[in-house]
């Protein structure tokens, strides 16, 4: 494709988007205030965004959730078991989606605007996470397929569950979530088919 | 608050739950008014809200407290009759399984306004959801596991029970017995077996 310089207008509009929603909340940011802190004229903004300023806050949302999955996946890139990569995973996970200040602006504002990708293309998402540990447990020893793949499956669920709720744990205490890990997500994996 | 919900009688506040299930199962949350409540209850605007004065906000809180009252109560009977923790495990996953689907209310709003559901399975909703469920599964749970454990696992089947529901799973039914048992038999009897052994040493 010969789009990159688009990309990059409409990443920048997405990011100037960001930076307006965390200076003044979602209902308050209008499309001027996203033309100003993009840098970028309206006309360019609806050039871009056809739908306006809905369609841009969908947008918002997706880019930081693709962004959010692109950034933990390199964070944890050079591990090299299953516990390693499940462990910084968790940790690196939630600081972000902590820190990750747009979000909780949306979720606390207009939920609604999460539903399309948090409800609707969270299917994807799951069999995303799913598909990146399958090759870790190979590693860790589960020769069968049928029981990586339904042990990716769960793992990537309670990965995604604890990332956003992490209930008893503190998840910014390296030894808590490796006695996490250990006794309770991977203690419940048979290394052989059953 | 809590006081409010004291001096409300049990008759109001029954048929005021079961108005407003009623409204939700058939408009959803946002659709939902103090007014609605009135016609579908038979109860005047003025005692609604003088029984609950915070309004809808009050009367919904009430609806998830009493909702949530009768998924215990199903869940408490189930494990009752369990003879042991795989049993109490898998029939607690599936009754709540089946108790949250069939829930016309919790339908709708999956449905037509997943955003409010998302809300309380999200992030620190989520924990607050998860501490109040674990808090009420784990009594249930010490005739097979001691205290820590029993709180642990209650989270954990709170989190699976969400999973399977937010992200229906082809080879896992859980409201099935079978899908249930292997889903416990599979991933949570091993762990607990760790926790235990390397709680006692």
């Amino acid at each position: 494709m010969t789009t990159p310089p688009r990309l990059e207008v409409r990443e920048r509009i997405l990011e100037g988007t960001s930076r307006a929603i965390c200076a003044g909340g979602v209902r308050q940011t209008s499309l001027t205030d996203i033309a100003r802190a993009s840098g970028c004229s309206r006309a360019t903004i609806y050039r871009h965004f056809p739908g306006g300023r809905d369609e841009l806050l969908e947008a918002l949302v997706a880019f930081e959730h693709r962004r959010f999955f692109v950034r933990l996946a390199q964070a944890v890139e050079s591990a090299t078991t299953l516990e390693e990569v499940v462990e910084r995973g968790l940790m690196v996970a939630h600081r972000a989606l902590v820190e990750l200040e747009v979000l909780q602006i949306v979720l606390r504002e207009q939920p609604e605007l999460l539903e399309p990708t948090l409800v609707r293309a969270s299917q994807p998402t799951l069999r995303l996470v799913a598909d990146f540990l399958t090759p870790y447990l190979e590693a860790y020893g589960v020769a069968d397929q049928a029981t990586r793949a339904s042990h990716a499956d769960y793992l990537a669920r309670m990965v995604m569950s604890y990332m956003s709720a992490p209930g008893r744990f503190d998840l910014t205490d390296a030894d808590q979530v490796r006695d996490l890990v250990r006794r309770e997500l991977l203690a419940g994996l048979q290394v052989h088919a059953a | 608050m809590s006081d409010s919900h004291d001096a409300v009688a049990p008759s109001t506040r029954e048929r005021v739950v079961t108005a407003t299930l009623r409204c939700l199962a058939a408009q959803g949350l946002r659709r939902t008014t103090v007014d609605d409540v009135a016609v579908e209850s038979g109860i005047s605007r003025a005692t609604l809200y003088r029984a609950f004065p915070g309004g809808r906000d009050t009367i919904v809180a009430a609806v998830l407290d009493a909702e949530l009252d009768r998924l215990s109560d199903a869940i408490e009977s189930e494990v009752a009759a369990a003879s042991d923790l795989g049993g109490a495990l898998a029939r607690t996953l599936r009754v709540a399984t089946v108790w949250l689907t069939a829930n016309e209310a919790i339908a709708t709003l999956m449905f037509d306004e997943p955003a409010v559901l998302l809300t309380h399975l999200e992030f620190e909703q989520m924990d607050r959801t998860l501490a109040v469920s674990s808090a009420r599964l784990a009594p249930l749970l010490l005739r097979f596991l001691d205290a820590d454990a029993a709180e642990r696992v209650g989270e954990w089947v709170t989190r699976l029970v969400v999973s399977y529901l937010l992200f229906p799973s082809d080879e896992i039914d859980l409201s099935e017995p079978a899908g249930a048992a292997a889903l416990v038999e599979r991933h949570m009897l091993p762990a607990v077996a760790v926790m235990h052994s390397q709680a006692s040493v």
